[in-house]
């Protein structure tokens, strides 16, 4: 089991459960955040090795995390995945084509899962 | 030649030019709708020129789906002074064009008969047709963006729980077998969503004989890159 701290933000209960029991079969320490808002409090409390995120999301969405990340932690910001029902939305294509943070489309398989956060991963 | 006789006749070789060499689509028929005068334009956009079409019935130069409201528009302008509306034309290529009209009765001499005047709005209502089509494509874009994100995330719930099952064994070959059945179809809706997001044009098609048509998710959307 390995020691890596991965934090996962996500609106929707269910999917948020799901994803952190996913990723907890493999890492003992992984966090949840509801928000883009929450996941700030929790990037100033820990470092994580990745931060698995939803896109669209009320009070902070992904894009915002991203921009807070980008200022905050820099170093952090090669680490996040989006995850997202939205993979398809307009609204999203620039933003994603130009942060270059991998997207994982909604509904997925546990490997793809697994596989885009340890391809996240950088020395945390 | 009087001064009076050579304004006269100038007057009138103005309005013939008027008429004949104007770009508005000009025609006069008696009341049994034979044409007894079309000018260029007119014809010219039917692909004719004025001499063959004179002395044809106006019907003739009709879509066959508008032939049988001919009888019903001379009925009117034989017992009002004014009719105006749409025609739908068909040139001599076989092309259908929509003409709107307004026509006057009018009286010489003690015989009647009917100027009309007309104007081709074809390419105006293609265009209205293609900015409905498309605030149409742009309402279902929305509402399957909408659809998409309600539907993911419950099936990424479906999904990755069954393959949590799956994963962590202690289940028989029996009812691995229908979990994977579960999530093949699951996938199938997962493909659905899919396309339903990429609809770029409205192509419908008919599923069964006593529905109607419905829209064609696989024609109508971009395929998968």
């Amino acid at each position: 089991m390995s020691e890596q701290r991965i934090l996962v933000v996500e609106d929707e209960t269910n999917v948020r459960e799901l994803e952190a029991e996913i990723l907890r079969g493999e890492w003992e320490h992984v966090d949840t955040a509801v928000d883009g808002t929450d996941a700030l409090r929790l990037l100033a409390e820990h470092v994580y090795a990745a931060i698995v995120s939803d896109l669209a999301m009320p009070k902070l969405d992904g894009r915002g995390l991203y921009e807070e990340v980008e200022r905050r932690w820099p170093a952090a910001q090669g680490r996040l995945v989006f995850v997202t029902g939205y993979a398809e939305a307009e609204e999203y294509d620039e933003f994603l084509r130009h942060s270059g943070v991998p997207v994982l489309a909604k509904p997925f398989r546990m490997a793809d899962l697994l596989g885009a956060v340890k391809r996240a991963f950088s020395p945390a | 030649m009087s001064t009076l006789s050579r304004v006269v006749d100038r007057t009138e070789s103005l309005y013939r030019e008027l008429v004949e060499s104007g770009r508005g689509l000009i025609c006069i028929h008696d009341l049994a709708g034979v044409l007894l005068s079309v000018n260029r334009a007119a014809a010219e956009r039917l692909g004719y020129v004025p001499e063959e079409m004179v002395g044809k019935s106006l019907d003739e130069f009709l879509a066959p789906s508008v032939r049988p409201m001919f009888g019903q528009y001379l009925d009117r302008i034989a017992h009002q002074p004014t009719d105006e509306g749409l025609m739908l034309v068909v040139t001599r290529a076989g092309e259908e064009r929509i003409w709107t009209y307004s026509n006057v009765r009018t009286q010489d001499g003690g015989r009647a008969y009917v100027l009309g005047h007309a104007q081709d709005i074809t390419d105006l209502k293609r265009s209205d047709a293609r900015a409905v089509e498309a605030e149409a494509l742009r309402s279902v874009a929305q509402l399957s963006l909408a659809a998409a994100h309600e539907i993911n995330n419950p099936l990424t719930v479906i999904i990755g729980s069954l393959q949590l099952l799956l994963v962590r064994g202690q289940v028989s070959e029996e009812t691995v077998q229908c979990i994977e059945r579960v999530i093949r179809a699951a996938e199938q809706i997962r493909d659905t969503v899919r396309n339903m997001s990429r609809i770029t044009r409205l192509e419908l098609s008919r599923q069964s004989p006593t529905l109607p048509d419905v829209l064609d998710l696989r024609k109508s959307s971009t395929p998968q890159v």
